[in-house]
């Protein structure tokens, strides 16, 4: 007995040779072709590319909105609805607004129309007087709706003032007025009222000034007939 | 000289699509046949013999050997083998089927014309052997294997395979006493 037996391998190949079909042929040719094809990779550098394009186009926006980024800025609503109470150990300064810098062009115009106007009274008080007390009247508030801040619009508001109306409660006294010449009288009588003119012409008269009590009843004509 | 069959495979893990066609083109017929009559005539045999080679793609580079067919049957074998086990079959060596039953279950060489009959008379006999000898003889006959191959692809030794075989051709030749050539 042997483990060979010609006469049975004969018989056997004699069988039906079966096969598989198709459909499981092209499944198992299919899927040995797909273990060896090497799969698409992105590149490696495409991630990297993406997040710093990100990064740039963020930074970007946030700059071209005018969010301030610096870590000590408040958040952007707080900053616009109530000003925050200046720190004491602030070390980035916020950046100017635009209406700060409203603010100080305004305040800049008015120091400069205030140091113009002190020079110009400091000048002997003479000719120039009525044209410089009409200027200092006609001087007013920018039309932009902000208050002309500290002292130096009270002063320039002081200089427009009339002479008699800076003390109205005071009497009047007549060595102030005879102690100016004539055109002197004319310059401050020009913001006085017609009582006080009144009262400076019997003044003049008074002081045997009657020649100039009758220059200025002339001028007092004058303004009457127009 | 045309490439073995190992060759061929070398090629194809290197990326050859058309080696592996070679290698499929020579070995489909045989190792379905061997799934198939392990299968014992189930309905499961083509999709048996499907993951067969999906298995052998998957462990393709593992391959390091020179004799592939072996290789790939050793695949055949296990998993046909899972497959009994899965389903409640006897896998282990039964030695004592009794020839006379078998011989007694088998038709009657009257009903069977000469050789058409002996032909299907061997393949009832070989479906009704115990597992491990039906494989042994299928290893032999379909995949051409050595005792040793057979005994490495079953992973048991050289002389349980002589044994089987042995065993095998026994109860063949008696099923098949009056089949002349």
């Amino acid at each position: 007995m042997t483990e060979h037996d010609e006469r049975l391998s004969r018989l056997y190949r004699a069988g039906p040779q079966d096969s598989p079909g198709e459909l499981a042929d092209a499944r198992i040719r299919q899927a040995a072709r797909a273990a060896i094809t090497p799969r698409k990779r992105r590149p490696r550098w495409l991630a990297p590319l993406a997040t710093a394009a990100t990064v740039v186009l963020a930074v970007g926006v946030l700059l071209r909105v005018g969010i301030d980024v610096s870590p000590h800025a408040p958040p952007p609503d707080a900053r616009s609805a109530v000003p925050a109470p200046a720190p004491t150990d602030v070390v980035a300064e916020p950046m100017p607004t635009i209406r700060d810098e409203e603010a100080a062009s305004v305040r800049q115009e008015w120091l400069e129309r205030a140091r113009q106007t002190e020079a110009e009274r400091q000048r002997p008080a003479t000719v120039d007087a009525p044209r410089r007390a009409a200027k200092s009247m006609s001087l007013e508030a920018p039309a932009r709706g902000i208050s002309p801040p500290g002292p130096d619009f009270d002063e320039q508001r002081a200089i427009a003032r009339p002479l008699a109306a800076q003390n109205p409660g005071q009497a009047f006294e007549p060595e102030a007025w005879l102690a100016l010449d004539r055109d002197s009288l004319l310059a401050r009588l020009a913001t006085e009222p017609v009582s006080v003119w009144r009262q400076v012409i019997t003044a003049l008269h008074a002081a045997g000034r009657h020649d100039d009590a009758a220059f200025v009843e002339g001028r007092v004509a004058d303004d009457a007939s127009r | 000289m045309s490439e073995s069959l190992a060759q061929l495979w070398f090629r194809y893990c290197a990326g050859d699509a058309a080696a592996f066609d070679r290698v499929y083109a020579e070995l489909r017929g045989p190792l379905f046949r061997y799934v198939k009559r392990q299968c014992g005539g189930c309905d499961r045999s083509e999709e048996l013999y499907q993951e067969v080679w999906m298995r052998a793609i998957a462990a393709r580079a593992s391959f390091e050997g020179e004799h592939f067919r072996a290789w790939l049957f050793r695949i055949a074998h296990n998993r046909v083998v899972d497959f009994h086990r899965a389903n409640g079959h006897d896998v282990d060596d039964d030695p004592a089927t009794d020839l006379d039953t078998f011989a007694s279950t088998a038709a009657r060489p009257d009903h069977w014309s000469q050789l058409r009959d002996c032909v299907e008379r061997l393949f009832a006999m070989l479906a009704a052997l115990p597992l491990p000898q039906r494989d042994a003889f299928l290893l032999k006959e379909e995949a051409g294997l050595s005792l040793a191959e057979i005994a490495d692809a079953a992973g048991t030794s050289r002389e349980t395979v002589k044994s089987r075989l042995r065993y095998a051709m026994k109860q063949l030749r008696d099923g098949l006493e009056d089949c002349d050539d």
